[in-house]
């Protein structure tokens, strides 16, 4: 049962228990017998929760809640955590002291040094190791609980089939890639079938600084992970010809190393920023051009952050945000208290600052949407023009895609030899290849989606020749 | 780098160096071994604070174990402060932990305890895992209050949490506004003159034309515009509304394509604003001309003031330059010859600022026989970071009170069920049962508690503590330690703004709300 904001009651997978009154413990303020079995720590997790499950004043469906429903629930539940680092961490510790008591968690990522200032279930000797594995262990040798279990996994969450998504009671990701969340999000909203089976509600955690989000997405039902997409934060990105010709920041003279010198020097051969003399090679060359130009301000830190995109993280804001998510959690699953509806945004770095608010579903999304966006191009644009601005775009950023429409194919980028076939359409003109409001299906290899784009062309015909033409870097 | 820059690599990017060495010679002291505590001091020993200490005289509960990450199974009856002390150390290796096996009541009762072990710490959080009485709470709040440092108040109930910091005064330099710019476009000083003077649009090319810095030129702009009217900026919205259509735009060969005068264009609204002195800081410097030397030499931000007061009195009323310049369409010799005017302005500015503080304390050595000790060196990366920082200063009083006559009122007309105020109240009628009857109230006592407030919503919050009455939940004490770790770092690094002063947060309807008391 998961409340939608609307009093609709869906899911009933989420309390499988839902209709079996057999302990009645609600009126009573004594432990039953089930919570004091032969497992002294299962008593113990369940002391501080045993209260929270109690009918209370806010509950949404009084005639249907059950106490014991609700701990059967919180026992019975299966919850995926995707990402062991900030956030995950944080989430593992929650879940597990809040009575959950079936957790599988999955990290690509192995532990750096910079991970130790706020991922608090990993040591010094632990650097190197897979993260979902170290937290596993450390959870699991800190609580000693025999009824806990906490499964890792060392992989992408691509990895595994859909199959697999379809056992887990709810998801919560604490990551920091925009990519996997898109991933799982779709990976979820294509689970949902029209009875509303296999709705598993999706928790959602980021933090940047002192500032951070929480969010639950009910796949097809609340807005979806990519209905939010053009809240995004855009990435700093710097025009080519200010990195090759003016630069006047220090990050431009990094870029500049970065992104135009290194595939000179080492072609072929991919940078790494966590190798030490690939960082060297970097810095020094940032720091004679930058000195070429008179600019100061290149150091290796400043240097470390514009080539990794560094984003500031500190444990107390990832405690915030992991709590948040994990007290919707504990709600969705237990229905003890009405569930956020449907974000909430938090800021710590003046004074403290939440704003809760019902983000709205798109029509046109391209996960959880049936109606196809609408992207104008301009009438001189080529087929290569057109794919940059879409990867561009906030709501599509969508890395390497492939173009079709129900006629012919665009581009595709694989297999090789559809890729030779369909290159030549790279430098025609756009207009030239489709009709203007013609459906093209967008995919890209990193993401489940397919998305309608209709193009609406407008501007010259002709390629204009101007300064700005000239300085953009289409 | 360093491994210690390695391992703080993602907090340097928030409060740099500087912050991190406050944050390394602190010293902050929890008060009751709660779960909502050891979040708190997890979220300050992972990046790295001097030194913690608790004080608690009680042994582990099975309650602690099922709901705190810092204790397990094995520290079951012993003394909770050094079991918790110890499974905290192992989070970082640079932090010193201490515990003390004490009862903060026998803690503020013994008088001559109070001068040095007090004083010891820059922040003190106390948590209501055991009951400490409102006497307790208000000889601490004293004590503190008198040694000027700040007292963080936490409480969580079920799904619900406030804090509330109790401090005399916090003064914050760095306070990370958005933007320190500061163009001066309405009164350059003469090298910014001379430098824009020495640009004729009309005689550049196409090219150079289009990367001229959108300051140079506003600056030009206006300078027609003054010559215009009566040497005055735009004032009405009509006049910005020409001032960016007849005399910015105006000066471009080709608006379409000149990304410099479209920034110009943007940007125009700026040539309206005056570098006269923002209105809260003019409230500053009216608190210290009013401040004896003795208070204010024992303030290095006092100190400061009254310097700045000075470098006013001798540069026409002008603040201190930030020196910051944005990033703008040009080419680098362009952009590099006025980021320098900027910057020598900056360092020109801080020069002075520094002979103000040296004469300020130069008089205050040589005419008072003091007992305060007068700082004999001001660091220059302090004169540098306030003379940056000098439009965003924050200064803030705090108080003793639980809560105010607004607060009051408010709570008899909250009429929504995410009503986060009737919390406040009603976690505070909590702990007054508490303290009039010895034991925690249940739901039987709902009627009586509730009678003194006229209002159903605070009825039906009460009723939600008292049924999820759980003091340990912890999502909400996890929740309330992030907060509380952060504040204290804010507190401690002495960046950004902190918390002013009350903050309630509810875990049933996922919201928040501030007030000041």
């Amino acid at each position: 049962m998961t409340s939608t904001g609307k009093g609709v009651t869906v899911c009933a997978k989420v309390c499988p228990a839902y209709n079996t009154h057999v302990y009645g413990f609600d009126s009573s303020l004594s432990i039953p017998s089930i919570f004091t079995s032969s497992l002294y720590t299962y008593k113990l997790v369940m002391t501080s929760v045993f209260p929270l499950l109690k009918i209370g004043p806010f509950n949404e469906y009084p005639d249907e809640y059950s106490s014991v429903d609700a701990a059967d629930a919180l026992r019975n539940s299966k919850v995926l955590v995707i990402g062991a680092g900030g956030l995950g961490c944080e989430i593992l510790k929650n879940l597990a002291l809040t009575g959950f008591k079936s957790i599988e968690v999955i990290d690509m990522d192995t532990i750096d040094i910079s991970n130790l200032n706020r991922q608090f279930l990993f040591r010094e000797s632990d650097v190197g190791r897979p993260k979902a594995e170290v937290a596993a262990e450390f959870i699991r040798q800190r609580i000693r609980d025999p009824s806990l279990s906490i499964v890792p996994f060392f992989g992408k969450i691509q990895d595994k089939p859909l199959e697999y998504y379809k056992q887990f009671t709810v998801v919560i990701c604490g990551l920091d890639s925009v990519e996997a969340r898109r991933w799982i999000n779709a990976t979820l909203v294509g689970l949902v079938d029209e009875e509303l089976n296999n709705l598993i509600p999706l928790v959602d955690g980021g933090t940047e600084g002192f500032r951070g989000q929480a969010r639950v997405i009910l796949p097809t039902l609340t807005s979806c992970y990519e209905c939010s997409l053009d809240m995004l934060s855009t990435k700093q990105t710097y025009p080519v010809c200010t990195i090759a010709n003016t630069p006047r920041l220090p990050e431009h003279c990094i870029e500049w190393a970065n992104a135009l010198e290194w595939p000179v020097h080492f072609s072929g051969l991919k940078f790494d920023a966590d190798n030490p003399e690939h960082l060297d090679w970097m810095y020094e060359a940032s720091l004679k051009r930058a000195k070429l130009f008179n600019i100061k301000g290149v150091t290796r830190s400043l240097t470390l952050g514009v080539v990794k995109n560094i984003i500031p993280a500190i444990a107390a804001t990832n405690a915030i945000v992991a709590a948040s998510c994990c007290n919707e959690v504990f709600k969705i699953v237990t229905n003890s208290n009405p569930i956020l509806n449907n974000y909430m945004m938090y800021s710590g770095d003046d004074s403290i600052f939440t704003y809760t608010f019902s983000h709205t579903k798109k029509k046109d999304c391209s996960v959880c949407g049936n109606t196809a966006k609408t992207t104008i191009a301009q009438k001189w644009w080529t087929l290569q023009d057109f794919i940059s601005q879409l990867s561009k775009n906030q709501e599509i950023q969508m890395k390497r895609p492939s173009l079709t429409t129900s006629t012919q194919q665009l581009y595709l980028r694989a297999p090789e030899a559809l890729e030779e076939a369909t290159r030549g359409n790279l430098i025609k003109k756009l207009s030239d290849l489709i009709e203007p409001m013609e459906e093209i299906l967008v995919t890209d290899p990193s993401l489940p989606i397919s998305l309608k784009v209709r193009v609406h062309f407008e501007g010259p015909e002709e390629k204009p020749d101007t300064i700005s033409a000239l300085m953009s870097d289409v | 780098m360093t491994s210690k820059e390695l391992k703080y690599d993602r907090q340097l990017r928030l409060w740099a160096n500087s912050g991190q060495s406050n944050l390394e010679s602190s010293h902050v002291c929890l008060i009751n071994a709660s779960t909502s505590g050891s979040e708190a001091l997890k979220n300050l020993i992972l990046p790295g604070i001097g030194s913690f200490t608790i004080v608690d005289d009680h042994l582990v509960t099975d309650d602690d174990i099922s709901s705190g990450f810092f204790l397990n199974e094995d520290d079951l009856g012993k003394p909770i402060a050094p079991a918790m002390t110890s499974k905290l150390q192992e989070l970082n290796r640079d932090v010193k932990g201490n515990s003390v096996e004490r009862s903060v009541e026998r803690l503020v009762q013994d008088v001559g305890v109070n001068g040095q072990f007090w004083s010891q710490f820059n922040v003190v959080i106390l948590t209501k895992r055991h009951y400490t009485s409102n006497n307790t709470v208000g000889r601490l709040k004293e004590i503190l209050w008198d040694l000027n440092i700040p007292l963080l108040l936490v409480d969580n109930i079920g799904f619900y949490g406030y804090l509330h910091v109790i401090a005399k005064e916090i003064n914050v330099i760095e306070t990370h506004p958005e933007f320190l710019i500061d163009l001066r476009l309405d009164d350059p000083w003469p090298e910014l003159t001379s430098h824009v003077n020495s640009i004729n649009l009309d005689n550049l090319d196409d090219t150079d034309h289009a990367h001229v810095p959108y300051v140079v030129i506003l600056i030009k702009a206006l300078q027609t515009w003054k010559s215009e009217h009566q040497n005055l900026p735009p004032q009405t919205y009509a006049q910005k509304k020409q001032f960016k259509a007849e005399y910015v735009q105006a000066l471009s060969r080709d608006m379409m394509n000149e990304v410099n005068f479209e920034e110009a264009s943007s940007n125009a609204w700026r040539a309206s604003q005056t570098s006269s002195i923002p209105e809260h800081i003019e409230e500053i410097l009216t608190t210290v001309s009013s401040m004896p030397p003795a208070t204010y030499l024992s303030s290095t931000f006092w100190l400061f003031i009254k310097a700045l007061q000075g470098f006013l009195a001798n540069n026409h009323g002008k603040l201190p330059l930030s020196g910051v310049l944005p990033d703008m369409t040009a080419d680098t010799p362009n952009y590099i010859s006025i980021q320098n005017i900027y910057r020598d302005k900056a360092r020109r500015d801080q020069q002075l600022f520094a002979n103000e503080i040296n004469s300020i304390l130069a008089t205050s050595q040589s005419e008072t026989d003091l007992l305060v000790s007068v700082p004999s060196l001001v660091p220059s990366e302090s004169i540098q970071s306030f003379c940056k920082n000098c439009r965003f200063l924050y200064t803030t009083k705090g108080s003793k009170q639980n809560f105010n006559k607004d607060m009051e009122e408010s709570l008899n007309n909250s009429s929504e069920d995410n009503s986060v105020l009737p919390i406040y109240f009603a976690m505070l009628a909590f702990n007054d049962f508490k303290e009039k009857f010895n034991h925690d109230p249940t739901l039987d006592d709902l009627q009586m508690i509730a009678a003194s407030v006229d209002n159903q919503i605070y009825k039906k919050t009460l009723k939600e503590i008292l049924i999820h009455h759980s003091k340990q939940y912890h999502n909400v004490a996890s929740f309330m330690g992030g907060i509380v770790g952060q504040e204290t770092l804010k507190l401690v690094t002495r960046q950004y703004k902190a918390l002013d002063n009350l903050f309630v947060y509810d875990g049933v309807h996922s919201v928040s709300e501030k007030w000041k008391i």
